[in-house]
């Protein structure tokens, strides 16, 4: 038996349930404590009650944090012991517990901190806690924590540090020490005290014998927030920096405060991609709480130093190894390596391989904006392509109100890769749209088959396929907008219907739902379609039939405008107005490959069968009839369907295990009429776009229209019949286009006045001019270079007092509006 | 999967591939509107024409004067004017260049149009210098410089306008191209001997371009072999690139003696050009591969009296015929003519015959009024497609008008050989046409 003056001093807040069972606890030790306080911090009646029935010192010292409370308890023994033994309101310790903490405690001179096993208050057969330490950016980390309690690690004896419920440490060090800093956050109460006694030249030891059953109410986020500092993420937030301010050199210190911000926002992502957004809050309340207590926290650290060198601790931190551990015990069962050793896209060559389309249009590289037939330079900045993304009143004449295009959404995701220049975040994706569409289809492709090599070759054969290259030779945007998302659209589609729970299944769709936003926006007949296939897959699982049509919501969300305003002029117009080429024919190479596919596809269902194949291959028959429709729309991207269909069929070849040089020798054929596809469509045919400027007007008009965006340029081409535009601000880009008012046409008031006004300026007769300026607001008249009647135009303009030349560029003979005041001059 | 179900799983599949290659949905157009036209009528500026004045010599009579550059004579002007007045009435009798100007709507060569004459009798030139009297332009062309010996072309450029302007000349020679810039001053004119800022080329194309207001300008050429004219001409015409055009008419008034001859140049890129002589008696072809900046000349032959020349090329290029005269002595240049609805040419005292041509791949109806005085004289007539017809006409003004495009041109044989090319003359404005988008 121990003989050491012990006195337990026991804090409550608050939590009687627990307080009563951790006193009668108390009672039931084989070696007493010579004295016992309990020190109520939160005045709390029930806990009061509880502790005068049991005949018991309380101190009611007001509601301090722990460190105070205990200092309180502390200070009400009548006599000094030499030993404290510390205890939460919800540490209830086994008869034995200070028996064996004090036998530890006489092992030798220098242990001065011993610590329990603690272990889960409502599942005592479960280990809870079992010492605690830091990672290497000094981060508290459990060694051991929720495994069952078979005496695995009774052997642990010197820890980093030990929890404060159940400690036994030697009243001289806390004394010297001062205690615990109120001012450490809560969750390094334990971790700071321990490592100050360490510096100080002591031990601190886990005797694994003395067991505690602990609620863990803090690091349960069960005390209140204003307890723990804020939400428990915070709370550990703050711990991590606390801790690691102490740790760090201080040459560092400095320079990791300022990187705060930064490393908060480089981790978003890690914990979006772990499933654990609520860290992001907390390390957000973490920095902003260490920045603004800096000064504490350089205290804390000078006097956690003052005690002693840390150095010597490290080795006490957790390692890789004991951290892997502690991340494989999360799973519920051992991942076990897959038999068939299926490899991931690094693995098996495939992120490689998606270069190959980059590499071989090279040429193409983009460096700026790219303009073409029927593709305009998008706005110059994000901000004015957001500004016509989802509206209803149209820049032309006065306003229009008809509804933005969806494509716009679509130029918005550009413009948010490119802020400054939207039309190079169009032109890096036309650049990259077949290795995008590649690592589509390659994902696709693994649903099918596991043959990394047979996977590479069919999604090379998509990527770089005639008809994907035809489309980005013209720079068909949205139709490659569609070429790329399909395949992960399917992907995602597939995996919500076959996903092995509901929550899983809801998460698929999200992202399903949300890239079908996107391919509406883009191309809203190749939307229709998946739409339509995922309510087959419903058809397939009925399970899955009420998630799968919700991934239409977002999409139909931004075509529903659109559709409203098209239906009454045309339905057909609503789905075919996603194109912006003109028709498209394939030519021989295309019908090539997509028979050469389609024998493939036979020749699978000869040899393997499979109803769903079948079904496959007549969907793909059917797209490429719809593909034949001509509708002033371009439904190239129904041909990379049917195409895609076609290479989903083809695995099968070989399923369930062919013959390996059938296997290498189809995936050679296909990845070779790949690569020699790229060759004829990307190095030896230029594209049919050009490099332009994304200056759509005059430099003098587009610096005005920065300042003053009210700023309306009237452009005329003068031919035989002549061409009035009515242009707002800085120019009518891309995203300022709408099919519907070309359909349309709409004529308003201002319509007539326009119309003349082009007259009296092309004929060169003043009269009236004046007011129709000022009725109008124009302030620019641009006659444009390729008028035929160029030179007679500008020459009556010029013959106007009204105008004053601004001078000629590439866009035409520029005039600017005088004030009427200076045209009197 | 029973063998028998796949088989017919994979005829299935293959047949309804096989369809798909033969089904075409029909077409289904996309609705549209078209943009409304709204018709504007506005008064157009002022119209005027110009007429480039009586003949240029230079170095004086015996050409020994030299530096010396003056007007001789005075030409005399026959105009047409429609509804309205003229702001100054035109002297008939003139020396400078006269600039005759009308402010109306419904503008054309009905409203407004003049030619000059002047028989020029001197030492070194004799002929008929006429010319249509054209509307300032602001660019153009003229194919037919010469210089060099018994050669002498003349540039006349006059400013109709209130305000001074900048002129700028570029010479296109068969070695290269030079440029030269002049000032006119507002009203004024400038006569210039091209011989020296040519290098005596015989052959040259001249670019005009003002650099601010429309100006006029003509060029004179003068022929000569020893101390014997052959000619003048007066050109009026400002052409410009292009990859049709015709020519017309071109007389056999030489027959034995010389023959016309076709100068090409092509400004761009090198092309091949086909020109199709459309003679009374049959059709002839030529080809030439013409590079870019170089100049061919090529003798015409043709069966019949009188033709047109269609030139055709895949690049603009730049046309025109030499035509010399025997009886009289004397030459002219024929120039791209104009394509017509309706024109009105007005008629000088000399014997004058009308050319009408049909570029159509089928028949037209034109009807021809001659005015002379409150008399009219109508006539209609069918022309087959590509087919000339020329009948003699006098008075004050004959008007040609159909229901198709027609070239017309006039062939005054008479103390000289000169072809007056009309052009259009109009200003933008009335019935205009505006799309508003």
């Amino acid at each position: 038996m121990s003989s050491l003056s012990v006195a337990a001093v026991v804090v409550s807040h608050a939590a009687p349930e627990f307080l009563e069972k951790t006193l009668d606890a108390l009672a039931d030790q084989t070696y007493k404590p010579e004295q016992i306080v309990v020190v109520d911090t939160a005045g709390d009646a029930q806990s009061q009650e509880i502790i005068r029935s049991r005949g018991l010192a309380m101190v009611q010292p007001g509601d301090l944090r722990l460190g105070a409370a205990i200092a309180a308890g502390i200070a009400s023994l009548q006599q000094k012991p030499n030993w404290l033994w510390l205890l939460h309101d919800d540490s209830a310790p086994e008869p034995n517990a200070l028996e064996r903490l004090s036998i530890a405690a006489e092992i030798s001179p220098s242990v001065a901190v011993i610590g329990p096993k603690l272990l889960r208050w409502e599942k005592p057969i479960e280990i809870q806690q079992m010492g605690l330490t830091l990672t290497a950016t000094g981060r508290p980390f459990l060694l051991v924590e929720h495994e069952y309690d078979q005496g695995q690690h009774d052997n642990t004896g010197d820890t980093l540090a030990v929890s404060t419920a159940g400690m036994l440490v030697a009243l001289p060090l806390w004394e010297r020490l001062g205690g615990i800093d109120d001012s450490t956050p809560t969750f390094a109460h334990d971790l700071e005290f321990c490592m100050r006694a360490r510096a100080a030249g002591f031990r601190v030891v886990l005797e694994a014998s003395a067991r505690v059953h602990h609620a863990g109410l803090a690091m349960n986020a069960r005390r209140s927030r204003v307890w723990l500092g804020g939400s428990r993420r915070t709370a550990l937030a703050k711990a991590h920096l606390h801790l690691a301010t102490q740790l760090m050199p201080v040459w560092l210190v400095p320079i990791a405060y300022l990187a705060l911000p930064l490393a908060w926002l480089v981790l978003i992502p890690k914990h979006l991609i772990t499933k654990r957004p609520a860290r992001i809050f907390g390390q957000l309340g973490g920095w902003v709480w260490a920045w603004v207590t800096i000064g504490s926290r350089i205290a804390a650290r000078k006097k956690t130093r003052g005690f002693g060198n840390l150095g010597g601790q490290r080795a006490l931190f957790a390692n890789r190894k004991q951290m892997r551990r502690r991340r494989s015990l999360s799973y519920e069962y051992e991942v076990q390596p897959s038999q068939d050793q299926v490899k991931g896209i690094f693995a098996s060559g495939g992120a490689w391989v998606g270069l190959i389309p980059a590499l071989l249009g090279l040429l193409r590289f983009p460096s700026g904006a790219i303009e073409a037939p029927h593709l305009l330079p998008l706005g110059r900045s994000l901000e004015s392509v957001w500004s016509q993304t989802g509206v209803n009143v149209l820049p032309f004449l006065a306003g229009i109100d008809l509804p933005s295009e969806p494509a716009n959404w679509v130029f918005s995701l550009f413009g948010f890769v490119s802020p400054n220049n939207p039309s190079l975040g169009l032109s890096w994706f036309v650049f990259l749209a077949p290795t995008l569409a590649f690592y589509g289809a390659w994902t696709l492709l693994g649903q099918v088959t596991q043959k990394a090599w047979l996977r590479n070759a069919l999604g090379l054969l998509y990527a770089l396929s005639p008809i994907t290259l035809a489309v980005q030779s013209e720079a068909g945007v949205l139709e490659l907008v569609s070429v790329v998302l399909v395949p992960w659209i399917v992907f995602m589609l597939l995996r919500t219907t076959f996903a092995y729970s509901t929550a899983r299944s809801w998460r698929w769709l999200a992202l399903a739902a949300l890239a079908g936003a996107a391919l509406a926006a883009a191309a809203p007949t190749s939307f229709v379609i998946v739409a339509l296939f995922s309510l087959g897959l419903g058809v397939v699982r009925p399970k899955r039939l009420a998630i799968l049509p919700w991934f239409a919501l977002p999409g139909v969300a931004i075509l529903a405008p659109w559709f409203a305003a098209t239906v009454e002029l045309s339905p057909l117009m609503a789905i075919s107005s996603s194109s912006r080429l003109g028709g498209y024919i394939p030519d021989s190479y295309a019908l090539g490959v997509l028979a050469f596919v389609a024998l493939l596809a036979l020749v699978a269902i000869l040899l393997r069968g499979g109803f769903l194949n079948f079904m496959l291959i007549i969907l793909a028959a059917g797209l490429y009839v719809l593909s034949g429709i001509s509708a002033g729309a371009f439904f190239a991207e129904g041909y990379q369907l049917a195409l895609l269909l076609l290479l989903l069929v083809v695995p099968r070849l070989l399923e369930p295990s062919g013959p390996r040089p059938v296997a290498f020798g189809l995936a050679a054929a296909t990845a070779s009429l790949a690569i020699f596809s790229g060759y004829l469509g990307l190095i030896q045919t230029p594209p049919s776009y050009q490099q332009a400027s994304n200056r759509l007007v005059p430099a003098l008009v587009v610096a005005l229209a920065d300042v003053e965006p009210e700023v309306r340029t009237l452009r005329l081409v003068v031919d035989d019949q002549i061409e009035a535009d009515f242009i707002w601000g800085d120019g009518r880009s891309q995203d300022e286009q709408n099919l519907i008012y070309s359909a349309l046409s709409p004529q308003t008031e201002l319509t007539g006045r326009l119309a003349q006004l082009a007259g009296s300026v092309v004929a060169g007769n003043p009269s009236g001019v004046q007011a129709l300026l000022n009725a109008t607001s124009t302030d620019f008249v641009l006659i444009a270079k390729e008028s035929a009647n160029y030179q007679q135009a500008v020459v009556a303009i010029s013959t106007m007092t009204l105008f004053q030349a601004s001078g000629e560029s590439d866009f035409g003979a520029l005039f600017r509006v005088l004030e009427p005041s200076r045209a009197s001059e | 999967m029973k063998p028998v179900i796949r088989f017919a799983l994979t005829a299935g599949a293959g047949l309804a591939l096989a369809a798909s290659q033969l089904v075409q949905l029909p077409a289904v157009p996309l609705p549209s509107t078209p943009a409304i036209a709204n018709a504007i009528s506005v008064e157009p500026l002022p119209l005027t024409i110009s007429c480039p004045g009586a003949w240029v010599e230079v170095a004086g009579e015996a050409g020994t004067e030299i530096g010396q550059i003056e007007r001789i004579g005075q030409a005399a002007v026959s105009s047409y004017v429609g509804e309205g007045e003229l702001e100054t009435a035109p002297e008939i009798l003139f020396q400078q260049s006269q600039h005759l100007s009308i402010s109306a709507p419904n503008q054309s060569t009905e409203l407004l149009s003049a030619l000059q004459a002047q028989l020029v009798d001197r030492q070194r030139a004799s002929g008929l210098a006429a010319a249509f009297c054209a509307q300032p332009a602001t660019s153009g062309w003229f194919v037919s410089g010469q210089a060099g010996v018994g050669k002498e072309s003349v540039l006349i450029l006059s400013n109709p306008n209130a305000v001074d302007t900048q002129v700028l000349i570029e010479y296109h020679l068969p070695g290269g191209v030079t440029t030269e810039r002049v000032a006119i001053a507002a009203g004024e004119e400038r006569l210039a001997s091209l011989a020296v800022s040519a290098n005596l080329e015989s052959t040259f194309a001249l670019r005009i371009e003002s650099l601010g207001a429309p100006i006029s300008a003509a060029v004179q050429n003068r022929y000569s072999r020893g101390l014997t004219p052959l000619g003048v001409n007066l050109s009026t015409k400002i052409s410009q690139p292009a990859t049709e055009q015709w020519l017309l008419p071109i007389s056999a008034l030489a027959t034995g003696y010389e023959q016309p001859t076709l100068r090409v140049y092509n400004p761009g890129a090198e092309t091949e050009v086909i020109a199709t002589i459309f003679g009374t008696n049959g059709v002839e072809v030529i080809r030439e591969f013409v590079a870019a900046g170089s100049f061919v000349e090529v003798p015409i032959s043709f069966e019949g009296e009188a033709s047109a020349i269609q030139i055709q090329s895949e690049e603009p290029v730049l046309a025109g015929v030499l035509n010399p005269s025997l009886d009289p002595l004397d030459r002219a240049w024929i120039l791209p003519a104009e394509s017509f609805t309706q024109v009105r040419i007005p008629l000088s005292v000399y014997d004058t015959s009308l050319y009408v041509n049909n570029p159509n791949a089928t028949a037209i109806t034109i009807t021809v009024l001659v005015q002379d005085g409150v008399y009219q004289n109508y006539q209609t007539l069918e022309l087959a497609p590509f087919t000339m017809e020329s009948f003699p006409v006098s008075g004050d003004s004959v008007r040609v008008e159909s229901a198709n495009l027609f070239q017309a041109a006039l062939e005054i044989v008479d103390q000289g050989y000169a072809v007056i090319i009309p052009s259009e003359n109009q200003n933008l404005g009335d019935e205009l046409v505006v799309v508003v988008r």
